[in-house]
């Protein structure tokens, strides 16, 4: 699972990325359609204010690569 | 609510049961002890409690929640269909709480089917997000360790959370580090490096994770068709807790149903952008358990369970919910997502944090509706006041929620519960208001003022000589709760009304007003009132000042809601003849109009409501209405050289978006102007000069002063709109600013 390891690298298709907000989300409803219905949608690493000031790295990762593979 | 055994996080050996709780939108576990407790208690032991949290943590509430506004201020500016998006949000959750019986129906069969267990927990008797569930766990030998690291450290220090999703907000890194030097005694003492801190938390709180049985989350929305939770959270503790431990329960209000995922939409796209200014959260995870994904064993990370062993419970709470449900004034408040907007915006919180604006478990200015709703009028009535109506959250909220609203219908709530007051033979008699014998005498005192100002006019200037004596003063803090330290409004024997009515208006008009004298205009400082007249006429308009009485502001604003509308009837049959007569109703005062546009609509039938709202203007609106058809500039009083000046627009003059009129007509004469950005003076009425509330009103006041004092070292005129805002800034500099209007001046 995508939050313990403190790197969390994404290999992504190019196809599979959509444009914005209402494309994630009408993907994300035929998904759980078909029963896919457990799904996260992460921004980028796990992050904190609490101790003061933001602090990256808390519960999840501290750095998070995205790869896209293009001609996918 | 704090654990007894926090140090258990040094030894995950240990053979009690552990629980792992989070909650992603930092609903607090436990109730709250640090807010006023006695609903007797005089003003001065508030004042005390006030001034102590000020001192103590109100430096750190305001530095964090100036920031995450700041912070939603810009993300709502980068988003262009911001407005759409609150609509859709509105109309989803307003469909949702009407069909929430179906909802809950539809969750349960939806759960049931995944293999999960529904529970709804109608009253506080045993589980209860809101209250005590930690304690009570406790009681039962459990170890519960919250995850959220914000909560965590709040468990720790046995204290309540001071917003609804920082719940730690009040705490600066020194008070963390010496909390957790005190509580763990580490090797080496921990100085305050956030990043330090952090790491030592994750670390605690993330062995309790994997030793834990139970993980136990909130739940920011749960969907009815599919049986699944969605959990927003940046740290990421939430799904960590909700998927690492064999068992998850899911506690969550009943109001967090929707439909599906169709609906989750405009939800996510707001919640982060309105509490922290984040275009979106870290994560946003939706969960449908149980899930067949086997759980790890930390100990043996390479053997795993059995696939399909998990368990899932669900609990609604409804602890008072249903009943908000059919209450149509508090119905809204089920709307709330607590992003925290509220908390952020509001003057008075950022100075005296969720402690002191909040009740048992939630914070703000919505808290006043939540508390109503689950605790009781009681805990409500304890902070409501710090509501001043300003406004200023009103845009803020995803869902459009009337925030001021409810402080009002609940202000006037426990007015009418209150006892006779010791003192009201004082006010009877100058009070003809449609209130109950028991109201507080401060408040009604406030809620007239219009009388007041008629008796002081009719006897100034003796009036502002005797209220002016130190004993009169002493007399008026005492038994009215009238600051002393406060100078008081002094009242005008020549009203503009008076002197309207004694003069030639000019002849060949090519349109007809009536400007509308407000009681502040009217008795007490009626040279805005004259300047307003001249500069109309002027640009070629003819002035009438009717005989028209308050607008209901001052009584709404203390919760005296059949005083305002037994007011806003009356104005209205007034103002009615004028704009049927074809007259547009000018307003100087920014309070009133806000009336008029604004909270009219509660008072008034939808048609009369609508008349006025679309013919009544704020003065320099009007103004600069004017000028863009072609009216002479000319004729009126401009900058001479670089006059530059600071001026602070009024806060309900800026929640109706017309501070920009005043700064494009001022700059277009030839001023060099700037603006403050704070987002209330702190007099805010009535409640700067209520002895309780006094050193609020000038810490809040501060914030403002330190805006502009590089403005007035520079040799700046201070210019403001409201009169207590002026009042306020008078206070702060010592000079008395004017009205824009008295700028355009041509006399
Ligand atoms: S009332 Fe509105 S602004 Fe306040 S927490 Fe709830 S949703 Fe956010």
């Amino acid at each position: 699972m995508s939050l313990y390891p403190e790197r969390h690298v994404i290999v992504v298709a190019a196809s599979d990325v959509v444009p914005d907000m209402p494309a994630a989300f009408d993907r994300l409803a035929e998904e759980f359609d078909a029963g896919l219905d457990s799904q996260v949608l992460a921004t980028g690493p796990s992050a904190t204010g609490d101790m003061g000031s933001l602090v990256r790295g808390v519960h999840g990762p501290q750095e998070v690569h995205v790869a896209i593979l293009e001609d996918r | 609510m704090a654990s007894e055994h926090p140090a258990s996080s040094t030894n995950p050996e240990s053979a009690d049961p552990a629980v792992e709780r989070t909650d992603p939108e930092g609903e607090p576990g436990a109730a709250a002890d640090a807010g006023p407790a006695d609903g007797t208690r005089s003003r001065r032991d508030k004042a005390a409690a006030l001034r102590h949290l000020m001192a103590t943590e109100g430096e750190t509430v305001g530095e964090n929640t100036r920031g995450f506004n700041r912070g939603t201020d810009e993300a709502i500016g980068r988003l262009s269909n911001y407005e759409d998006l609150r609509k859709q949000a509105r109309v989803i959750k307003e469909d949702a709480i009407a069909e929430l019986p179906d909802l809950i129906d539809r969750v349960t069969e939806a759960v049931e089917a995944n293999g999960g267990s529904v529970y709804l927990v109608k009253s506080k008797s045993m589980t209860t997000e809101e209250l005590e569930c930690n304690a009570h766990l406790e009681k039962e030998g459990f170890d519960v360790v919250e995850t959220d690291l914000g909560e965590w450290v709040i468990q720790i220090a046995e204290e309540a959370p001071s917003h609804l999703v920082g719940p730690a907000i009040h705490k600066s890194p020194e008070e963390i580090a010496t909390l957790f030097n005190e509580r763990f005694n580490p090797d080496e003492p921990f100085s305050g490096d956030p990043d330090e801190l952090t790491q030592f938390a994750r670390d605690a709180v993330g062995e309790h994770i994997e030793g834990a049985d139970v993980g136990m989350t909130g739940a920011n929305f749960v969907l009815a068709e599919s049986g699944s939770i969605a959990l927003v959270t940046n740290e990421g503790n939430a799904r960590k807790t909700a998927v690492t431990p064999q068992t998850h329960i899911a506690v969550g209000g009943v109001e967090k149903l929707l439909p599906s995922i169709r609906e989750l939409e405009p939800f996510v796209e707001l919640i982060g952008r309105a509490g922290t200014g984040q275009d979106i959260t870290s994560y946003v995870s939706l969960l449908t358990p149980p899930t067949d994904s086997p759980v790890l064993d930390f100990d043996a990370p390479d053997e795993s369970m059995e696939a399909g062993d998990r368990e899932f419970h669900l609990v609604l709470v409804d602890n008072g919910r249903m009943a908000m449900r059919e209450d149509s004034q508090l119905r809204e408040t089920l709307y709330c997502i607590r992003c925290g907007a509220c908390n952020n915006s509001c003057a008075n919180f950022q100075s005296v944090g969720g402690h002191g604006f909040g009740g048992e478990t939630y914070t703000g200015g919505i808290a006043t509706g939540w508390e109503t709703g689950i605790e009781g009028l009681d805990s409500a009535g304890e902070f409501n006041d710090l509501c001043t109506g300003c406004t200023r959250c009103v845009n803020k909220c995803p869902v459009k929620i009337d925030i001021p609203w409810i402080n009002t219908v609940v202000r006037d709530r426990a007015n009418r519960g209150g006892e006779d007051g010791e003192f009201s033979f004082l006010v009877e008699g100058l009070t003809p208001d449609a209130e109950p014998g028991g109201l507080d005498v401060q408040k009604r005192l406030f809620g007239n003022i219009e009388t007041l100002a008629k008796l002081g006019s009719a006897a100034a200037p003796l009036s502002n000589w005797i209220t002016g004596t130190r004993p009169v003063r002493a007399v008026l803090d005492r038994a009215l709760g009238v600051d002393a330290r406060r100078e008081l409004p002094q009242w005008r024997r020549e009203t503009v009304r008076d002197w309207a009515g004694g003069r030639a208006s000019s002849a060949d008009a090519d349109r007809e007003v009536v400007l509308y004298p407000d009681v502040y205009t009217n008795y007490a400082h009626p040279e805005r009132g004259k300047a307003a007249v001249r500069t109309l006429e002027a640009l070629g308009v003819r002035v009438i000042v009717p005989d028209v009485g308050e607008s209901g502001r001052a009584p709404l604003s203390q919760g005296m809601i059949a005083t305002a509308d037994r007011a806003a009837s009356e104005v209205y049959a007034v103002l009615a003849e004028h704009v049927d007569a074809g007259r547009d109703v000018v307003v100087i005062e920014p309070s009133d109009l806000a009336m008029f546009r604004d909270d009219y609509e509660k008072f008034l039938p939808e048609r009369s409501f609508e008349r006025l709202r679309e013919n009544s203007y704020e003065i320099m609106e009007y103004v600069y209405g004017l000028l863009e058809n072609g009216a002479d500039r000319d004729a009126l009083s401009g900058a001479d050289g670089a006059g530059t000046l600071a001026y602070h627009s009024h806060c309900q003059q800026r929640t109706l978006g017309l501070e920009p009129y005043t700064t494009a007509v001022l700059s277009d004469m030839g001023y060099d102007v700037t603006t403050s950005d704070v987002e209330c003076c702190g007099m805010a009425g009535s409640f700067g000069y209520k002895s309780e509330y006094y050193e609020v009103s000038m810490d809040v006041g501060q914030q403002l002063e330190a805006q502009f004092a590089g403005e007035r070292d520079d040799g700046s005129t201070l210019v403001a709109s409201g009169t207590s805002c002026s009042d306020q800034l008078e206070a702060l500099f010592g000079e008395a600013p004017p009205h824009p209007i008295e700028l355009l001046d041509p006399v």
